[in-house]
């Protein structure tokens, strides 16, 4: 069989691509490894933790002892944590395994120092390396240090928490407070001095209660008290009010209205007492209260 | 009597009294205080003034009350020439040609009378008025040899107000006999105006009264029955003591501080209410009182009742007497509204 030169290369090419092919299909490769965020500043006692991820075929397995171990100790730095993670599906595994080691160097002056190579083995004995990862050791104290007084920085005034809402709730609930307490005073204080207290039931009220400490069963009394707010309405109306002309003094005074009702009973309580000789019970207190709800009417209350 | 009966009288008259009432509303129409204040005068057994223009119904109105009590009606107009015999007799010439003499107007019912109509007093000369004004006080008068008693009468008298020509003002002290000065006035509602003139009924008034209810009263009770009435009714204190203070401020107002416009009230008054007048006041308050239902007497019943017994009893100097009417009814309203009860402690 005559061959040509040419084929023949092209066959040889051909083969070589095959077994190439073949062989790619059993490398499990590290497909990333991502080391720590920080190189520099790093000191005694930190632990650095790189992360190293493998892609296999499926059915393969990382045995532990194939792993770097442990508490192993390669210049100054202990293999402190060693961690695998797997996942699986139908094409092929993934396992991730990270390597945690903690700095156990020390040194005066700062320093390069690595994270070592590793190198991980799997079952059908392929291995696969993780390279050396470089990063600087930094010193506590500088090297030099002679006299740490002059390092010495002042302490820094410790920064104030911020009281500006602390403070406007504060006042605020101080001023619902005041306005609440002159409020409940207005309302339950009698005095004269006060704000529209000068009024004619804010007088009559005064009078009758002043009255009722007193006598309260004596119809003396109770006549007396209905005479002072007969004067008031009188007053307040600029002439006589009897019971056919409520409605007209509503009218002038409408703030009353809500007492339409009220202002009809107390006169006929007051014709019940003051023009026949039947009884009524609590005349006096009726009375009181009737002149508190006129007073508060005309204090706006 | 025991207390049940006499709280039975009052009811049933009561209801009489407002079956009175609501029978002349019937045909007297927008007239409703006037007719409340008549049957006032009728249980408080007082003569009554009428005052009020032409043609407003107050012929009408004392028919058909005339016609609810019970009784006679008797009616004398007044004119100039009209003389006190005129209501004792009068005279004609019989079938025979002699001359004959019956009974006038005041006779000719005796003891049956119970509404006499006096239209138009004003006109009636002094001598009229005076025999008018004793047979209302006394109730009783001799003629033709004996005597003549009217206990239950009460006379209604009308004045002109319109015309002052040819007539007599009555004196304040003849005022006085009369109970009350009714206002008999057109009424406001437009409603009623058309009505009054274009409802037929109201242009025959005898058919009109006719529909009046007749002798829902017994005429020849009610006097009995008044002072049942009045003795029925109380008064406190506090009210006794606010009719003193009103009477009071009829005789000297400024006490009270009232004010009239453009009138110096401290001359106003020559001569307040009368003893009789207050006495009047009370009586036909408590008239009021027992027709609202009540037992005792309020400022209302007395206010019910106080301009129509009050003003025309005031005596005002002669420099207002011209604006009598206006004057008196502000004095009245001010009375009211300035005189407080109970009083001021």
């Amino acid at each position: 069989m005559n061959i040509k030169p040419f084929n023949l290369v092209m066959l040889l090419a051909l083969l070589i691509s095959c077994s190439l092919s073949i062989a790619a299909e059993k490398i499990t490769a590290i497909i990333s490894i991502a080391e720590p965020i920080q190189k520099i500043g790093i000191q005694v006692g930190d632990v650095l933790t790189r992360k190293v991820t493998i892609l296999a075929k499926t059915g393969e397995k990382i045995t532990p002892k194939f792993l770097p171990v442990k508490g192993t100790r390669t210049a100054g730095m202990e293999l402190s944590k060693v961690n695998v993670s797997q996942a699986v599906d139908d094409a092929q595994s993934s396992y991730v395994i990270e390597l945690s080691y903690q700095v156990f160097a020390h040194s005066t002056e700062a320093a390069k120092m690595v994270l070592p190579e590793e190198m991980i083995t799997l079952v059908d004995g392929e291995d696969l390396t993780v390279p050396a990862w470089m990063f600087w050791y930094s010193p506590l104290v500088i090297s030099d240090l002679d006299d740490a007084k002059t390092s010495l920085l002042p302490q820094a005034k410790a920064a104030l928490i911020n009281q500006d809402s602390n403070l406007l709730s504060l006042l605020a609930f101080a001023g619902l407070l005041l306005f609440s307490t002159i409020g409940i005073i207005y309302i339950n204080a009698d005095r004269y001095w006060l704000p529209f207290m000068g009024g004619n039931f804010a007088r009559a009220h005064r009078q009758i209660k002043s009255i009722s400490k007193k006598k309260t069963a004596d119809t003396g009394a109770q006549k007396v008290a209905l005479g002072l707010l007969h004067e008031a309405f009188n007053q307040l109306f600029g002439r006589g009010l009897y019971p056919n002309n409520i409605d007209t003094f509503l009218v002038s005074h409408p703030e009353f209205s809500r007492l339409k009702t009220e202002i009809a009973e107390f006169f006929d309580l007051s014709n019940q007492t003051l023009f026949t000789d039947k009884s009524s019970d609590n005349v006096m207190q009726k009375i009181l209260s009737f002149s508190k709800q006129l007073r508060d009417c005309e204090r706006g209350v | 009597m025991n207390t049940a009966t006499i709280d039975n009288q009052l009811a049933d008259m009561r209801g009489k009294a407002m079956k009175l009432e609501s029978e002349v509303q019937k045909v007297i129409v927008g007239q409703d205080k006037a007719i409340r204040l008549m049957n006032i005068a009728i249980f408080a057994r007082g003569h009554v003034l009428l005052e009020g223009g032409v043609g407003v119904g107050k012929t009408t109105l004392l028919q058909a009350i005339t016609r609810g009590i019970g009784g006679a009606y008797e009616r004398i107009e007044g004119t100039v020439d009209l003389m006190p015999n005129d209501l004792i007799y009068d005279t004609y010439l019989g079938e025979d040609g002699r001359p004959q003499i019956d009974e006038g107007p005041l006779l000719r019912s005796g003891e049956d009378l119970s509404v006499f109509f006096f239209n138009e007093i004003n006109r009636a000369r002094p001598q009229v008025h005076a025999l008018m004004l004793r047979v209302m006080a006394e109730r009783h008068i001799n003629a033709f040899k004996k005597e003549y008693r009217f206990p239950h009468m009460l006379v209604f008298a009308d004045r002109n107000q319109v015309e002052k020509n040819e007539t007599f003002e009555i004196p304040a002290a003849a005022r006085d006999r009369f109970m009350m000065e009714i206002a008999i006035d057109i009424p406001d509602d437009p409603a009623i105006r058309k009505s009054l003139i274009f409802n037929t009924k109201f242009q025959h008034t005898e058919k009109l009264t006719q529909a009046v209810e007749s002798d829902i009263l017994q005429h020849d009770q009610l006097n009995d029955f008044s002072d049942v009435l009045q003795d029925h009714i109380k008064s406190s204190d506090v009210i006794e003591d606010y009719a003193l203070n009103l009477w009071t401020a009829t005789q000297d107002p400024s006490k009270f501080d009232i004010e009239l416009d453009s009138v110096d009230v401290e001359r106003l008054i020559q001569a307040g209410a009368s003893p009789r007048g207050m006495g009047m006041l009370l009586k036909a308050a408590r008239v009021h009182a027992w027709l609202m239902d009540r037992d005792s007497l309020y400022p209302e019943d007395i206010h019910a009742v106080f301009h129509e017994i009050i003003a025309h009893r005031l005596a005002f100097n002669s420099m207002y007497e011209s604006r009598r009417t206006l004057l008196a009814r502000e004095l009245s309203t001010k009375i009211l509204d300035q005189v407080h009860v109970p009083q001021k402690a």
